[in-house]
């Protein structure tokens, strides 16, 4: 995978600069007194161009410290909206999980959410933008490789001519979406408009594995929201990091999650030694 | 300003001429240039006094003095810290050039001065909110890995704080680190720390005795930075006999080589300094880390030569890298190289001018490959030329008239990304910014009465940014390219001006104390782009461009001064207040690198900061330190940020003491202590979290509402001064010193970073014996560095 290259130096460079004042430095757990003065309602979404239904989550925010549980909030309503003025109302299939009911997300369309919860209503939209072919996948046996030693899997992909694209790269190995915040690059095509373009994960992995590459077009509203994460959970509470910041989130009244869409691209790899 | 400029400089000047006019006659001017004895090189600072009539001059940067006075004879008295007074007879009949040569006073003489008139410059100076630091001083107190550090000293002054626990970034009173002005022999220093902050750039080897640091009341003739001005000179090299002098540490060693190049006409001075911390690296199992290096050197180099009594070269140069590299995956290299070639001429016995052209260059380059094996190369900086000159006008003893001009070209380089070899990876390039920096200044140091002594300037600065280049047009969104303006080369892009009055005022309550007041307005047209605390080498410089416009700042002080014990013992109280507009912040989730538009990014709003320092000195004796203590407030308010709100800014500390000292135990030893303690770092808590996907993530609510834990530390040392030469004359030999120091004696866990993490732990379930449960549990860590941080340097010269 080759992200942002911003980001590769930015992410290498704090894990070396960590690795090298970790020869001096010393960590201690400690107790520190933080309230959480009302809880913040969170809704968080996707509509991609897979087929639905598209699930969305309502809950609200607990303290920080501690093992206090997600608090999930049963009853809301949730409207979807495209731009031609069909409507989808959601079903509560779980506590705090609704879904859509027969929406099916396309391309160039912008959608958005309304979510009323305990009376106070909170909307956000986004665009679907579109997105390039992957053209072939495959793995790869490395041992010099920084990441370590196995196999890496990479794909080539098409990236449409003209500047403004989005992506994130997802990757799924043996049915496990690897979803830490360490785990999902994004980029920009000003490196590679119009390119056919190699990519590659770094994650040395093992033969028999199999692996589904994805990545996914994104609005730049998105992207903007994948760098918050990015920055703001990947970076230490150092001199060094940025200032803590809400991640960003598109809806409205005050509300945080993140109303996402995306058109998307798959392709399966099994690791054959 | 409704007053046209040229109305103001000429009516500064002709009140200046008049009084100069009208006071000089029969009058004859003594003049000429203060030296070490030992050495011959310049000694800057020193006081030329004439006690009968109470009347004296200081020493320029040069070494330069010039008094003119009525026909008498004179005693006239010569002073400087470190050497015993001197006093000559002066038939004043005629002009005289008189340079005086003072002898180093030898540290194993004693401890104690005998001396019949003390200093009592703290009081009588105009200069307000200045600290006048000895670097003699300095070796003998602690130093962190035995590296002499002249910025973790000026970290222990009054108005003055670290970025974090032990970090050379500095905040003097409320202002970010980026609006400190570094000068090194006038060269602009742009990036000020090695090792990304534990050291600063200064190799003390090869630096002059003295510095000083403007807190305040800033002289017309520094400008481009909002806060503070840092001005250090290297040294110029012994005029008469060659000698090495170097060190021997656990960090880094140094070695500097200078001498006469023609004997009283002209030397040179050649410094180098090279640590070695990477060799600790190759002692690791983790081959990552035993192929990693990391380590920084830096070069002084300088010569002059006296053409003769009128004129004067010099040129000089620094350059100093860091070096980071990482297996074959990349080599990073930054740092910063600076030149000067400036001309001493003496117009007149009382007219001094110095013209320096100047370079300086900041350079920030990372090669790397990418995962799939494309090699590419990244650059940022800034490069500046310059031209300065300034004149230094002795008019009579009641009125030093300094005026000049400087003129700046930058060439800002925000990012340069070029991929290397066979690649699909297209080059990307943010287009360089060019600009002029330009300013006039003129001030005067005018004793008005014997009680009333009042230095009042102005200096009129001018920016221009130029092409070429093409300029983003933004939508009504502020936000948006519409399109893009195209500039020729030359072509002015945009232009901003203003005037920066400075004005400070001593006035003399009686022999042991004064009151001094003063009033700075500054400009600052050059933006550090960075949305970190601490700096780091890829940080970039913007300039003030159609859409960020310059930062201003006004300051005004008040202090009273007071000495006791026949100036023994000094004292002083001084209460700033300080109001900062066009402050630069960035949008959370900004991407500040390769970014074409990044002035979409930016967030503008004001800051204002308050505060009192109290300082109690003991110049003097065996035991010899300060206390200092600064009470202080510092709150910005920028829209998008904190709602709006006024919060405080990362340069905030309430509270900051420092105890420093030095004691002669014996004639060859000394112990070194210094103590500090300040109001724990301004930082954002979570309040709350949630979980978007599986991850929990923080919620926050404003900005820097809580604080760190406190800092405190003790940092002591011991120094052992080679024996006493028996006679002066003896042939020199090797002479060594040896310095013990221990960083963090108690060990205090200073934090440097709290963070937060989330662990999954099995738990017993209540209730059910044997049956575990997986919880995720999130908790806080405090990271620490540097306790217990012993070091021993060696230190030799011959």
């Amino acid at each position: 995978m080759r992200m942002n290259p911003r980001y590769r130096l930015a992410g290498k460079w704090t894990l070396l600069l960590v690795g090298l004042i970790g020869l001096l430095a010393c960590e201690e757990e400690i107790a520190l007194d933080l309230q959480l003065n009302e809880p913040t309602v969170v809704i968080e979404g996707w509509i991609t161009d897979e087929p639905g239904p598209y699930q969305f989550k309502v809950s609200q925010t607990s303290d920080y410290l501690g093992t206090s549980p997600e608090d999930l909030l049963s009853g809301a309503e949730l409207v979807v909206r495209d731009d031609l003025g069909n409507a989808d109302t959601l079903v509560e299939v779980r506590p705090g999980y609704y879904e859509t009911n027969g929406l099916q997300g396309e391309q160039f369309r912008s959608y958005t959410v309304e979510a009323t919860v305990s009376g106070a209503t909170y909307s956000a939209s986004n665009f679907l933008p579109r997105i390039g072919p992957i053209v072939g996948s495959g793995s790869l046996y490395c041992d010099t490789c920084v990441f370590g030693e196995g196999y890496y899997v990479g794909f080539l992909a098409q990236e449409p001519a003209g500047i403004g694209d989005y992506y994130l790269f997802r990757l799924t190995v043996n049915d496990s979406l690897y979803d830490s915040p360490f785990d999902f690059f994004v980029t920009d095509d000003r490196l590679v408009d119009g390119q056919l373009s190699p990519y590659q994960y770094p994650y040395p992995l093992e033969a028999g594995d199999t692996v589904v590459v994805e990545v996914r077009g994104i609005s730049q509203l998105s992207y903007d929201h994948y760098i918050t994460v990015f920055q703001q959970l990947s970076s230490g509470g150092g001199p060094f990091g940025a200032p803590p910041d809400n991640l960003l989130s598109n809806f409205d009244n005050g509300a945080l999650g993140f109303f996402g869409t995306a058109s998307v691209v798959k392709d399966t790899v099994i690791i054959v030694p | 300003m409704k007053m046209p400029l040229a109305k103001v400089f000429l009516l500064l000047s002709l009140t200046v001429v008049t009084t100069a006019w009208l006071s000089a006659q029969s009058k004859f001017t003594l003049s000429g240039y203060v030296r070490d004895a030992e050495t011959g090189e310049d000694i800057p600072g020193a006081s030329v006094l004439v006690p009968s009539i109470g009347q004296g001059a200081f020493t320029n940067t040069y070494g330069f003095y010039s008094l003119t006075l009525p026909q008498a004879d004179y005693r006239v008295v010569v002073r400087s810290p470190g050497y015993p007074d001197d006093t000559l007879s002066v038939a004043l009949d005629q002009n005289r050039t008189i340079n005086v040569e003072l002898n180093p006073l030898d540290y194993q003489l004693g401890p104690v001065v005998i001396e019949d008139e003390r200093e009592d410059d703290n009081i009588s100076s105009t200069e307000v909110g200045a600290e006048k630091i000895q670097l003699k001083e300095i070796r003998r107190l602690p130093a962190f890995m035995g590296e002499v550090d002249v910025i973790r000293t000026i970290q222990l002054l009054p108005g003055v704080a670290s970025v974090g626990e032990g970090i050379t970034g500095y905040y003097v009173r409320g202002g970010q680190t980026n609006q400190n002005l570094v000068l090194l022999d006038n060269a602009t220093v742009y990036n000020a720390s090695h090792l990304l902050g534990f050291f600063s750039v200064f190799n003390a080897d090869a630096l002059k005795s003295e510095y000083k640091l403007y807190k305040g009341g800033i002289p017309a003739r520094y400008g481009g930075r909002l806060a503070s001005v840092l001005d250090l000179g290297m040294r110029e090299g012994n005029m008469r006999e060659f000698k090495a002098t170097g060190g021997i540490g656990v960090l880094a060693s140094r070695l500097t080589v200078e001498g006469p190049i023609a004997k009283d006409k002209a030397s040179f001075i050649l410094s180098g300094r090279r640590t070695y911390a990477d060799l600790f690296l190759l002692a690791s199992g983790d081959p990552d880390v035993r192929n990693t290096s990391l380590y920084f050197y830096d070069f002084n180099a300088k010569a002059n030569y006296r053409i003769s009594d009128r004129d004067r070269i010099f040129v000089s140069g620094y350059f100093g890298r860091d070096v980071f590299k990482f297996r074959d995956f990349f080599a990073n290299d930054w740092g910063n190289s600076t030149g000067s070639l400036r001309w001493n001429h003496l117009f007149s016995d009382r007219l001094f001018s110095n013209a320096t052209v100047i370079y300086s260059d900041f350079f920030y380059g990372f090669d790397g490959q990418t995962f799939t094996g494309e090699g590419f190369e990244f650059s940022s900086g800034i490069r500046d030329i310059a031209f300065k000159y300034d004149w230094n006008w002795f008019a009579n003893p009641r009125n030093e008239i300094k005026f000049g001009l400087d003129v700046t070209l930058h060439k800002f380089q925000p990012g340069l990304f070029e991929p290397t070899g066979e690649t699909f990876l297209q080059d990307l390039e943010v287009q360089p910014d060019y600009a002029f920096e330009s300013a006039l200044y003129l001030s005067n140091n005018q004793k008005i009465t014997d009680r009333l002594t009042v230095d009042y300037g102005l200096r009129y600065s001018l920016f221009d940014q130029v092409g070429p280049g093409e300029e983003y047009n933004y939508g009504e969104d502020g936000e948006t390219p519409t399109d893009t303006t195209q500039f020729s080369t030359g072509e002015l892009i945009q232009h901003y001006h203003g005037l920066e009055p400075r004005v400070s005022a001593v006035y003399l309550l009686d022999e042991r104390s004064s009151v001094k007041g003063s009033f700075m307005r500054t400009r600052q047209y050059i933006h550090l782009v960075s949305n970190s605390t601490a700096s780091f080498p890829w940080d970039i410089w913007v300039p003030s461009s159609r859409h960020i416009a310059p930062q201003i700042s006004d300051q005004v002080s008040v202090g009273y001064f007071r000495n006791f014990f026949d100036n023994d013992l000094e004292s002083s109280v001084e209460l700033y207040y300080k109001w900062m507009n066009n402050q630069i912040d960035f949008k959370n989730g900004a991407e500040l690198f390769l970014n074409p538009t990044i002035e979409t990014e930016v967030l503008v709003g004001e800051g204002w900061s308050y505060g009192a320092e109290f300082l109690l000195r003991k110049p003097r004796g065996r035991l010899t330190g300060w206390l200092g203590y600064t009470l202080s407030k510092t709150l910005r308010q920028i829209d998008g940020i904190n709602e709006g709100e006024p919060y405080a800014a990362n340069s905030d500390r309430r509270h900051d003491i420092s105890l420093v000292s030095t004691y002669q135990l014996t004639d060859r030893m000394s112990l070194g202590f210094s103590w500090v303690y300040s109001t724990g770092r301004r930082v954002t808590y979570p309040v709350g979290g949630y979980y978007l996907d599986s991850t929990f993530v923080p919620q926050y609510d404003g900005r820097n509402n809580d604080r760190m834990p406190d800092n405190h530390r003790l940092d002591l040392s011991l120094t052992i001064d080679p024996k006493k030469r028996e006679d002066a004359n003896q042939k020199r030999r090797l002479e060594s010193s040896w310095n013990f120091s221990l960083y963090n004696a108690y060990g205090r866990r200073n934090p440097f970073a709290i963070n937060f993490r989330e662990e999954t732990e099995e738990r017993p379930v209540a209730g059910q014996p044997g049956v575990t449960e997986e919880v995720r549990v999130r908790r806080a860590y405090l990271t620490y560095l540097f306790r217990w941080v012993p070091s021993v340097t060696w230190n030799f010269n011959f």
